[in-house]
């Protein structure tokens, strides 16, 4: 994939020379762009199709062997043709509009459900080379797109005129307008360290390599995730949600509400909610191994890599490479989740956002602020490191210990770790 | 090529409004709403004000309308067929009319001369590609930045207030 960007600019010359013989003098500039543009989209969108592929192949072999059962192993060497079997049953299916249904709403539902988690894609860095559009709004530009997914929701859920479908839109989009604003006030502490919403930057001031166009060494020069572990939690269980994934996903809870807003869907209708699921999944991780998990950083510490030599060479140049097996093993994170954990209840869902995710990243966004700028004339990482360490450790046990004590003191009926009788038993795995 | 994109936005954008003021359903309203929002942030893409136009997508498209949707999703029966007529065409076109009034007359008579360096407010000359790899934008940020925190800090400290108190109300009202 690296050598893909190497050859850019030789792409970039013979687009043009291509272009200059068929267009007029002052549109080949444009066309270029343009082209270039497509060619890098297309890229990106062949690169995710195919993890989201096999991220499906994934999640039902990974969540086999946590259930004691093999998972897909009969088309293919280990069930690796299955997804493509399933595509081709997927395609073949009828394709249904309910007579009810308001059909453009309808159908539209289905087709914009993908833009938002795709076109979030544009701003992940593969390498620190590898990035279709390293805005300078980066991340702002992210959860803008991501906080769109809402809307197709909704005319899925209302389009398809059916109460299903609509309580599935209403819990979806009570779940993510909530669960945004841990998700961004977690990160407000990662920027007042970083000073940048690029991409690029945001990961070159978390190791030894500096981003292409920053002056110099940039601090705090360790993964975030040691920094601001609070704030990684906060936002791990936010994107969860964010995405739909259990243990948040009320919205499609198939033994409460059938399948939720996508209820009425079949054939490649319901395919583009199942693929937009995963992609929006690949992406979360994708986003959050860049601004937690050092991107394309090596993962290994700087002290430890030699001065020069074929493995100093190799950490530095396989950015693409550690960029991937951050992002797979975070993808897997989600699914060990979905193998594990029970899902909530709705009450539970929104109380554990406003009582303790919403607070706790409050109190955490304090604490930053206040450590960044004391430790402002310190400047060096293990001066920052060991500081964070100390405060979030402090801040753990305020929250561990303030949570016990509401538990013991019961004033709220509602508590949100409380498994009650009466809760909704898991429907794991059997949601594809 | 900016005419042409200009003229698209606008297109879409006044198109789309149109559409919310004769759609006979109010959630097909809300959703043209939404695509006129969205013409509204390519045109500050446009205008090189990046940040704006992220913000717009962020505040308006994403929660703004949804507020709208669930608003609507919440008072209305949702299954039955309407047409929303009623009788207050008169009034609507009395406050419709002087708002509009106002805002032309203030677009007309405003000097629209740029108040700060065109470096500063990112450009909007260069493609983007070269735009991001410099990093101009990121001077917009930190220009608008700075400006909230001096110039207009009391309004800052104000919304900062209200803001929170607008959480601790939700916080409360999810307790009981």
């Amino acid at each position: 994939m690296s050598m893909l960007l190497q050859e850019s600019s030789a792409m970039r010359e013979r687009l043009m020379h291509l272009l200059a013989g068929v267009l007029p003098e002052a549109w080949v500039g444009t066309g270029v762009v343009i082209g270039m543009s497509l060619l890098k989209a297309t890229a990106i969108v062949l690169v995710i199709q195919i993890g989201m592929l096999y991220a499906t192949w994934l999640e039902r072999k990974l969540i086999g062997r946590m259930q004691d059962r093999l998972g897909p192993n009969r088309i293919g060497k280990f069930g690796l043709l299955v997804p493509f079997a399933d595509m081709i049953k997927i395609l073949t299916k009828e394709d249904i509009t309910p007579r009810d249904a308001h059909s453009w709403v309808y159908n539209l539902g289905a087709i914009l459900i993908l833009p938002p988690a795709l076109v979030g894609f544009a701003v992940v860095a593969f390498s620190s080379t590898l990035i279709a559009a390293d805005l300078s709004v980066g991340l702002l530009f992210f959860f803008a797109i991501a906080s769109t997914a809402v809307i197709p929701i909704f005319m899925a859920g209302w389009g398809s005129r059916n109460k299903f479908a609509l309580i599935g839109a209403m819990r979806a989009v009570a779940q993510i307008v909530s669960y945004e604003i841990p998700q961004v006030l977690s990160l407000v502490g990662v920027l007042l360290l970083a000073g940048t919403l690029s991409m690029n930057q945001l990961v070159g001031s978390q190791g030894p390599l500096p981003a292409p166009g920053a002056e110099g060494a940039v601090l705090p020069g360790v993964w975030y995730i040691f920094l601001q572990p609070i704030a990684f939690v906060i936002f791990l269980l936010a994107t969860t949600a964010e995405i739909e994934r259990t243990p948040f996903d009320l919205p499609e809870a198939e033994s409460e509400i059938i399948a939720g807003y996508h209820t009425e869907y079949s054939g490649i209708k319901f395919g583009m909610f199942y693929l937009a699921l995963y992609f929006a999944t690949i992406a979360a991780a994708a986003v959050t191994a860049m601004i937690f998990l050092g991107g394309w950083q090596p993962p290994v510490p700087a002290f430890l890599i030699p001065e020069s030599g074929p493995i100093t060479d190799f950490m530095y140049n396989s950015g693409w490479l550690w960029m991937t097996i951050k992002t797979v093993f975070l993808v897997m994170v989600f699914m060990w989740f979905r193998g594990t954990l029970p899902r909530l209840r709705a009450d539970q869902m929104m109380a554990f956002c406003w009582k303790i995710l919403v607070p706790l990243s409050l109190a955490n966004l304090l604490v930053t602020g206040l450590l960044a700028n004391l430790l402002a004339p310190l400047a060096s990482p293990m001066a920052y490191l060991g500081a964070f360490v100390v405060a979030n450790a402090i801040l753990l046990g305020i929250t561990l210990w303030a949570v016990r004590r509401w538990r013991e003191r019961g004033s709220s009926g509602d508590f949100v770790f409380e498994v009650q009788p009466a809760a909704a038993p898991s429907g794991v795995g059997g949601g594809d | 090529m900016e005419q042409l994109a200009f003229g698209v936005l606008a297109l879409l954008t006044l198109g789309a409004g149109f559409g919310v003021i004769t759609s006979r359903t109010v959630f097909v309203s809300a959703l043209w709403l939404v695509l006129s929002f969205v013409g509204v942030a390519g045109i500050y893409v446009l205008l090189g004000a990046h940040f704006l136009a992220v913000t717009q997508v962020l505040v308006y498209v994403g929660a703004i309308s949804v507020l709208v949707l669930f608003a609507i999703m919440l008072t209305r029966d949702l299954m039955a067929e309407e047409h929303p007529q009623n009788k207050q065409w008169v009034l609507a076109t009395i406050v419709a009319g002087s708002v509009f009034g106002t805002l032309a007359t203030i677009g007309y008579t405003t000097d629209w001369a740029l108040t700060w360096p065109r470096g500063a407010a990112g450009v909007a000359s260069t493609s983007t590609e070269t735009a991001a790899s410099s990093g101009l934008g990121s001077s917009a940020v930190e220009a608008i930045g700075r400006s909230l925190m001096s110039e207009h800090l009391l309004a800052f400290e104000v919304v900062s207030v209200v803001l929170l108190v607008a959480l601790i109300g939700a916080i409360v009202i999810a307790r009981d």
